[in-house]
């Protein structure tokens, strides 16, 4: 017998005494090879587009909230459409697109418009990004920061945006451009008389940050009445779920009705949109009937201590 | 003797199943360690791209991928800050290397046109620019819309602290390894 039939025959020997381990130990072989095979190859999946932290449709203040899908792409064009116009410097196709009561409100005209497009855009091509900052009811709220255009200088002329709030307003399915913060005004039929006085509330105008209330007050009678100078304190207060809030517009002011006259006042006063809180009333807390009074030295204490009468207005407002 | 032949047979074919089994696997070795496996050791001052959230002058090992697919593949098990970091490294990479024309063909268009018209007037900016020895160090990143802006320290490594100079590195990625930069002009 030679050495190759000698080693064949024990390796059949061995193969037969073995057959069931080898055959089990080849099966775990296969399986691994297979396994091995399937990781090497197996993708990872890939998402469609890369990664990111900005959402400009979800809202800032609340995560919860998200602009409606139906109107992202409309928001999104009109804003671009707005910016194209801007930076081409067609102002009256980008001030058609602002809601009229927005026009009427911050820019009556034309001119004041392109004002307003000149200080924001420097003259230079502006590039946009938008947020969505808060939704209350059919009115979107973004943050929209407005800045050179960084990738063409690469921030070679500084690294710095404008930001303001753009209120994009749906209308039965329409969607509306609002600039400069500017959310809607609404009337007010709101009347409150006395022997004194008669004021009337006209109207209520809503900026994303302050709201602000002109009324209409007539002195009935032939006396002063002052009802701010800045010589009391809390003259004028709105009350909000409670709590009191002070205008911002008559630090410096003078709210006083000469004899059997009338004046229209606008009352100024911080309250975010998206509060969700009541007006519930604004108080004149210091009304003061005066015989005499000059306006370049304010109440006096002899004023006070001559008065007809002194005492508080409320004002009930309607929401 | 049928028993024999039979016995034969399922030996020849116990044999020819080890066989390939040992090709198939010499064969997938084989190709494992042909793979070279490159290393980047990494501290703060590293320019090149980097897959792994580093801690400052910590040293890392990082296995680089090598085809497209890989590239996009691991970019896309990355967050928006890291890929950014990436897109920057692979930028300065090709300015170590001094692969200009490579660095100057990432540059926004826009931005080229108006600051480096020809690739001599970039080549030029960039070797007066940056020192001889140089590093970078990531300072801070800002996201403006889809477009990021990096700061970054360009560190003289060789040279005083006072050659150091601070740059925004401009970065809009337009998908997985598609990029295109900026940079402020200093």
């Amino acid at each position: 017998m030679n050495y190759w039939t000698s080693l064949r025959l024990k390796a059949r020997d061995f193969f037969k005494r073995n057959k069931r381990k080898i055959l089990i130990f080849l099966i775990i072989w296969l399986i691994v090879i297979i396994i091995e095979y399937y990781l090497r190859n197996h993708q990872v999946k890939v998402l469609d587009t890369p990664s990111t932290t900005y959402y400009p449709f979800v809202s800032t203040m609340d995560e919860e909230k998200k602009v409606p899908e139906q109107y992202q792409e409309p928001i999104q064009n009109l804003i671009d459409q707005y910016f194209n116009y801007c930076n081409n410097g067609e102002y009256e196709n980008a001030y058609n697109l602002i809601t009229e009561d927005c026009r009427k409100k911050n820019y009556p005209t034309i001119d004041d418009f392109t004002n307003y497009v000149n200080t924001v855009f420097e003259g230079k091509k502006k590039i946009y990004n938008i947020q969505s900052y808060s939704i209350v009811d059919n009115k979107y709220i973004f943050n929209v920061r407005i800045l050179d255009d960084i990738l063409a200088n690469g921030t070679t002329d500084g690294y710095y945006y404008y930001e303001e709030k753009f209120v994009l307003i749906e209308e039965n399915g329409e969607i509306k451009l609002s600039i400069a913060e500017y959310i809607e005004d609404e009337k007010q039929e709101i009347s409150v008389e006395d022997d004194n006085l008669k004021v009337e509330v006209l109207n209520k105008s809503m900026d994303y940050e302050t709201e602000t209330y002109t009324l209409e007050i007539t002195n009935k009678t032939d006396k002063y009445i002052v009802i701010s100078d800045n010589t009391q304190t809390k003259e004028i207060s709105l009350y909000v779920n409670g709590y009191e809030r002070y205008p911002t517009n008559m630090q410096v002011a003078f709210f006083m009705l000469p004899p059997n006259s009338k004046r229209t006042q606008e009352l100024k006063f911080t309250k975010y949109y998206d509060e969700n809180a009541n007006d519930e009333k604004i108080v004149f807390n210091n009304v003061r009937i005066l015989k005499e009074y000059d306006w370049a030295v304010g109440t006096t204490q002899e004023n006070l201590d001559n008065a007809v009468d002194i005492y508080s207005v409320e004002i009930p407002l309607s929401e | 003797m049928a028993k024999l032949q039979k016995i034969e047979k399922l030996d020849i074919i116990l044999i020819i199943i080890i066989l390939i089994l040992i090709v198939v696997n010499l064969v997938l070795y084989t190709k494992k360690i042909e793979q070279p496996k490159y290393m980047m050791y990494q501290t703060s001052e590293n320019t090149s791209p980097t897959f792994d959230k580093k801690d400052k002058e910590e040293t890392q090992i990082v296995e680089v991928p090598q085809t497209e697919q890989e590239i996009i593949q691991k970019l896309s098990t990355l967050g928006e800050r890291d890929r950014m970091e990436y897109y920057c490294g692979i930028y300065f990479k090709h300015i170590e290397k001094k692969e200009y024309e490579e660095a100057y063909n990432l540059l926004y268009p826009e931005f080229k046109e108006k600051y480096f018209p020809t690739l001599e007037e970039y080549e030029t900016y960039i070797n007066n620019t940056y020192p001889a020895n140089w590093g970078l160090e990531y300072e801070d990143i800002t996201r403006q819309g889809y477009i990021y802006v990096l700061k970054l320290k360009v560190l003289d490594l060789f040279g005083s602290k006072e050659n150091e100079k601070s740059q925004r590195i401009v970065i809009k990625e337009n998908n997985y390894n598609d990029f295109i930069i900026s940079f402020q002009v200093i």
